[in-house]
């Protein structure tokens, strides 16, 4: 009886952790659970075998994703409408697959306390980063990434990249795990209390941090950039344009004309898959005959399509047209959705592709990667184009903004219409928020149908567009004249590379013939 | 004793709560110094208004076949020839009859905008003509004879441009008209 209450405890309080780290996902404001929210899961795994916090670790993540990811429901039933069992089941499948990051977290969290007899404060912060930065996910979210409105606690991401956030909403986890079970009295814990100043270090840089941005921003000249917000339908068949438009004159064009009339020096349409740029040349002329007349750039995507003598490949591209007309170049997307524009594994295998065209219908299109960041200059702007959850991605982003030339602005373009009315086009933006700060950039985040958003080097928003809203925005964005990389953009190895290396010795430790090993109720070493 | 004091869960000293106190302090205080503060920059915002409903319905994707057809010279000149009045025919199907004042510059105007300015215009006059003289072809009280739709042909379009437009197509009528005779005669 008593072991059967103590198993629901630990099922409820696996949950419970889940349900913690998921809501500050969904409202930004809730921050503040991600730092206690391991708590619950801890006090279910700290006596227990590693394949018992394996199955507690797939609980919390079965509510964490179950609650942070529920748009998978939706996504499913947008792209087939296979009815509810059937959505149910594909959802279930997806957080199953997500939950492994948790349950595998736990699982070698308590065998490498076991394995290695290393405390508990060491191992923690380690292995949180690590599984949440490297494991496979197919839509790839940092913890961090909860905490876009916490903005004293990211501004040192500019200097470890979200992972060091990762780690230290881990420290803080475990210390107040640590002192709230008495694991060690908190008068004789010197370890403990050194590191309980990793935090407050960490928060008064933030605090200063910010006051400097917000003075350095002030000085910074300021650029009047337009953004698009189309606002289609998700759909995967070509659209005929909407009455009273055409391919050459989108509305997208129509709402140019009216910011460029605003003063818009260059502007931004979000990622669409039909827009027919390089199919049609003569909608190619057309773009190129407006943005001259217009007298501004435009910086829109397109499907590019190149043949050769055996095949016909296919690119997720980004155009930069001037305000003398040039096509002044391309950015070929490279990170690619899985299953949306390759096969992981299978991809090589046309008989795969094939297959997995006729499952997933016309949602699946076989797109190559391609082979390098770009920088568009444009009326003394560097504009560095990212395509879709490219900008999910910290070190990517790190890479193709490194050299920051003077007024340097990541600019990522995306269509989130396939997850319908849900958190996940918010979940997007607090990526973004994350890479403007890591790299110190400004960042345009420019969406179908919104949010789209203008976020400053220190992580505040500028302007937020509502979701569900076809219009224009001209905003007045502040661009750095001089141009410098964030130690993050010069560095971003550094953090991970101490990870790497302690992780090294922590295996190092495991497969050493001199063990000693903690017993299952063991106390974790300080 | 030590192991047994780490696996109970008793809840902390007093000690204990007051560090733990003054750590979810901290970060409090860092998310309140830190909060996403509003910022009020210059911004603006445009929308358009939808293209008006109570047009009679036309069907829009027809002016971009017309321009991904039509024919042009290597230096983007119109050329006017049969294969335009196919396209101007097929393109003519799909508008409504007769066609808005509104209906009728937007049509100029998306023409003007897709193809280069001269082009465009010239050919949103061909289209309009071609509109009126398929109208006018339609509501003729008889099927027209060969004669009197040249008559008609030049009325719309003028000698020069009517002749190119159709004359592959009244030549054709023609020859149909002749065999039909023929065939006749010989019955």
């Amino acid at each position: 009886m008593t072991a059967s209450i103590g198993r629901w405890k630990d099922v409820l309080l696996a949950a419970a952790t889940g349900l913690l780290l998921a809501l500050p996902y969904n409202d930004r404001d809730l921050f503040i659970l991600s730092w206690v929210g391991f708590i619950p899961l801890l006090l279910a795994v700290r006596d227990k075998r590693p394949a018992q916090a394996y199955r507690l670790g797939l609980i919390s993540g079965l509510a964490l994703y179950g609650v942070g990811a529920w748009w998978i429901v939706g996504f499913v039933e947008q792209l087939w409408a296979p009815g509810p069992f059937a959505t149910f089941f594909l959802a279930l499948l997806f957080w199953f697959y997500s939950a492994q990051l948790p349950a595998f977290l736990a699982l070698s969290f308590q065998s490498l306390r076991y394995r290695t007899g290393w405390s508990d404060l060491l191992l923690f912060p380690l292995l949180v980063p690590l599984f949440f930065g490297h494991f496979p996910m197919l839509f790839h979210a940092q913890l961090g990434e909860s905490q876009s409105a916490f903005l004293a606690a990211l501004q040192a991401v500019s200097l470890t990249g979200v992972l060091g956030l990762d780690a230290l909403i881990a420290l803080v986890n475990i210390l107040i795990f640590r002192w709230l079970t008495r694991q060690t009295s908190v008068g004789r814990d010197p370890v403990g209390w050194v590191l309980a100043l990793m935090p407050l270090a960490w928060l008064t840089y933030g605090v200063i941090s910010l006051d400097v941005w917000n003075n350095r921003l002030a000085e910074w000249p300021s650029r009047r950039v337009g953004l698009v917000q189309e606002n289609a339908p998700a759909g995967v068949e070509q659209r005929p344009p909407v009455a009273g438009y055409s391919e050459g004159y989108p509305r997208a064009m129509a709402l140019s004309e009216r910011l460029a009339a605003q003063g818009a020096e260059l502007i931004v349409w979000p990622e669409a898959r039909f827009n027919p740029y390089f199919l049609e040349p003569r909608v190619a002329a057309a773009f190129r005959r407006s943005a001259r007349t217009m007298g501004t750039a435009l910086l829109f995507q397109a499907m590019e399509r190149e043949n050769d003598l055996q095949r016909r490949l296919e690119y997720n591209t980004a155009v930069l047209i001037d305000a003398n007309g040039q096509d002044l170049g391309h950015y070929r997307k490279i990170k690619r959705v899985a299953f949306g524009e390759y096969l992981p594994l299978l991809g090589v295998f046309p008989d795969a592709r094939r297959w997995a065209r006729g499952q997933l219908g016309d949602f699946f299109s076989h797109v190559s990667a391609g082979e390098g960041a770009a920088r568009f200059s444009v009326n003394q702007m560097q504009v560095v184009p990212l395509i879709c959850y490219e900008v999910m991605f910290p070190y990517f982003v790190a890479d193709a903004a490194r050299g920051a030339g003077a007024g340097e602005l990541l600019v990522t373009l995306s269509n989130n219409a396939w997850f319908g009315a849900t958190r996940q086009p918010y979940q997007h933006l607090n990526a973004s928020v994350l890479r403007a700060v890591e790299n110190r950039t400004p960042l345009l985040h420019v969406m179908n149908n919104g949010p789209s958003a203008v976020i400053l080097p220190d992580g505040r928003r500028l302007f937020e567009s509502p979701y569900d809203e076809e219009a224009g925005y001209w905003i007045e964005v502040p661009i750095d004249a001089e141009g410098a990389d964030s130690f993050f953009t010069r560095y971003p190895w550094l953090f991970r590379g101490l990870l790497y290396g302690v992780l090294l010795a922590v295996l190092i430790r495991v497969c050493s013939p001199v063990r000693s090993r903690r017993s299952v109720t063991s106390v974790p070493a300080s | 004793m030590r192991m047994a004091c780490c696996i109970n869960s008793r809840f902390v000293a007093p000690v204990g709560l007051i560090v733990i106190v003054c750590l979810s302090a901290l970060l409090g205080a860092g998310a309140k110094l830190g909060s996403d503060a509003k910022i009020t920059p210059a911004l603006g915002r445009v929308v358009l208004p939808v293209w008006p409903v109570d047009q009679p319905m036309m069907d829009w994707p027809v002016l971009d076949r017309l321009m991904a057809r039509v024919p042009l010279s290597d230096e983007g000149r119109m050329i006017v020839d049969a294969r335009t009045m196919v396209l101007l025919e097929a393109t003519v199907a799909g508008m409504p009859q007769p066609l808005a004042p509104e209906t009728r510059e937007r049509i100029r105007f998306l023409l003007n905008q897709g193809l280069l300015k001269a082009e465009g215009s010239e050919l949103a006059d061909l289209l309009f003509r071609f509109a009126d003289y398929r109208a006018a072809r339609l509501q003729a009280p008889h099927s027209l004879a060969l004669p009197e739709l040249e008559r008609l042909q030049s009325t719309y379009f003028g000698e020069a441009t009517g002749q190119a437009l159709f004359r592959q197509h009244n030549a054709m009528q023609q020859a149909m008209v002749d065999e039909a005779y023929r065939r006749e005669r010989r019955q």
